[in-house]
């Protein structure tokens, strides 16, 4: 019966049944056909996916973003990125890399990144005469990072349905990251030497300095958001919370730039983000029940177990495998699906569920940014007007980036583990 | 006639969907305050919310349930349409109205489903405050399945017309 519920979501989400949907009418129909359960479960299991605490980090860090795009803080956050590396050859090219890195320790979302900084910074790089598909790919991946650096709302999914901590989890992102955004912006130079792309203004200490005075409020947030929660004062919930409350008193009471209309949209964009991830997670839930009952993940571990019992080859084929749903599959359904078949695999095979956590990440990022499915490639494409084809293509050396850092992450688990092991122990 | 009452009609949805929102917008809004309650209380006040993060867990799921609402009136549910958008114009149509009476049977379930557990909850009570029952809790999913089916209704005979 797994088998036909598997193939039911399969099939009705090919014809776009929302995944949400799928799922809970796969479950409904194996349900009313045993005749054994009553489907009262169903909205139980729902309620109870739904109801959990570290997933309330999820709307507050979706409304915090909201706020500071409208409040005039992407803008200036690229404008000290510009003068900290914009007298690189290439250099808004490396500004907007630099500026993804910074907004990723506010942001959770590598789409609102893509919207924040891309809107800005996209139509500044066409103006300097970047090629505007090469643009669009650049952005498009540097905005990944705001995943892979903490807060990060695809970690908070992995992290509520594998058990473990969200914090650990989060600064297990900073290496990567930083290794990440630094690798593209060596590529960005090199592409930047062969095309004659242009430099900014010649560097000033003392720009860097007024740079750093004008965004001064702004720095305040990841000290908030970062600090709260790595110095063990709150929770991942409540330092999105404080997140919001700042964002809110910087946009209203310090920028003066938004208005109750503006408030009033972004709330309810937040309300119809939040809410259709939530219905996946819920929905998931209600999946997760009936697989766990049929013990699936247990006869697929089983089955992988059966084959190859090497840790390496595992995560090699687990990497593949996740890859492969990523470019299908948005990538909260692609956690909150995958996640729970494969972790008793990974249990028995004595991964760190921690270590995984960065994995899937990773994973993920990848699979924001690969066709079809491609929520972060397709709104750079959006935003610039650029066909989704060329701007692929532009965005392949930066793809080829983060493959390198997935695999270091994977084979070399210091790289991700180092920062947890110092601060938290073992 | 008929035009009169899809006027009609139409005021009436435009007055739900405008209700819909002005609630959804306050549960968000509630949810960053309680969270912010609870922190204050905890640091300042030095004395816990015993209810803070039961009640915000409640509020997740009630955000979760009628934002699902207004996400559907917004026909941004997220799936996969790179299938359906290579199909010739009267498949995709065909597969859109199959996809909606998916999406109803779902709905029409909760409905009824929900109901029969918010029935069934009737004498449980939240954890932290025995005063509130678990069945007000729950009635947010066939609340908000009656709700949505009404919308999806709506976007089906869209379709049909159309």
């Amino acid at each position: 019966m797994s088998g036909v519920v598997i193939g039911l979501i399969v099939a009705l989400s090919a014809l776009r049944v929302p995944i949400g949907f799928a799922l809970v009418a796969a479950v409904l129909v194996a349900l009313l056909a045993g005749g054994g359960t009553t489907p009262a479960v169903i909205p139980l299991h729902l309620f109870s996916g739904a109801a959990k605490f570290p997933l309330l980090a999820i709307p507050l860090f979706i409304l915090a973003g909201g706020i500071m795009s409208s409040a005039g803080i992407s803008l200036r956050i690229i404008n000290m990125a510009s003068t900290l590396v914009g007298h690189i050859r290439g250099g808004l090219g490396m500004v907007n890399v630099a500026s993804s890195m910074f907004f990723a320790e506010i942001s959770g979302s590598a789409v609102a990144d893509v919207a924040a900084i891309g809107s800005i910074i996209m139509p500044a790089m066409v103006q300097k005469g970047y090629p505007p598909a090469f643009t669009a790919g650049l952005t498009s991946v540097a905005a990944s990072l705001a995943i892979i650096i903490p807060p990060s709302i695809p970690m908070i999914l992995y992290a509520v349905i594998a058990g473990t901590s969200v914090t650990r989890l989060f600064l297990t992102g900073f290496a990567p990251g930083i290794i990440g955004g630094l690798l593209m912006m060596v590529v960005v130079y090199y592409k930047a030497r062969r095309l004659g792309f242009p430099v900014e203004r010649a560097f000033a200490a003392r720009r860097v300095v007024t740079g750093i005075r004008d965004a001064g409020w702004t720095l305040l947030l990841p000290v908030i958001i970062l600090g709260g929660m790595f110095g063990g004062i709150v929770t991942a919930t409540e330092a999105a919370g404080l997140a919001v409350l700042a964002a809110f008193i910087i946009g209203t009471f310090v920028y003066r730039e938004m208005d109750f209309r503006q408030l009033r949209a972004l709330t309810l964009d937040g309300v119809v983000q939040t809410a259709t991830v939530m219905l996946i997670v819920a929905a998931s839930a209600v999946l997760g029940w009936y697989l766990t009952n049929e013990q699936v993940p247990q006869r697929f571990a089983a089955a992988v177990l059966g084959l190859t019992s090497n840790p390496t080859i595992v995560l090699l084929l687990l990497n593949l495998f996740l890859l492969v749903a990523g470019m299908f599959l948005h990538s909260a359904a692609a956690i909150l699906l995958i996640v729970p078949m494969v972790m008793p695999l990974v249990r028995q095979l004595g991964i760190d569920a921690t270590h995984f956590g960065i994995i899937v990440t990773l994973n993920l990022a990848i699979g924001q940014q690969t066709p079809p499915v491609a929520s972060v490639l397709l709104t750079a494409c959006a935003i610039a007007k650029q066909p989704v084809g060329a701007v692929f293509r532009e965005a392949i050396p930066f793809i080829v980036v983060l493959l390198i850092v997935l695999a270091l992450v994977t084979y070399v688990p210091i790289i991700p583990l180092f920062l947890p092991n110092l601060l938290q122990g073992r | 006639m008929s035009g009169a009452r899809t006027a009609w009609l139409s005021r009436v949805s435009e007055w739900l969907v405008r209700a819909l929102e002005a609630y959804t917008a306050v549960l968000m809004l509630m949810l960053a305050v309680i969270v912010l309650l609870g922190v204050w209380f905890r640091y300042v006040v030095q004395r816990a919310l015993p209810w803070y993060d039961e009640f915000a867990e409640f509020l997740l799921v009630w955000l979760t349930f009628y934002g699902s609402a207004l996400a559907a009136h917004r026909g941004a549910h997220i799936g996969f349409e790179t299938l359906t958008d290579s199909l010739p114009p009267a498949a995709r149509r065909a597969a859109a109205i199959f996809a909606e009476g998916v999406v109803l049977f779902v709905l029409i379930a909760l409905w009824r489903y929900g109901w029969t557990l918010a029935q069934a909850a009737s004498f449980d009570t939240a954890l932290s405050i025995r005063a509130v029952r678990l069945s007000w809790i729950y009635s947010a999913i066939p609340l908000s399945a009656g709700l949505m089916v009404l919308i999806e209704l709506r976007r089906l005979a869209a379709l049909v017309r159309r």
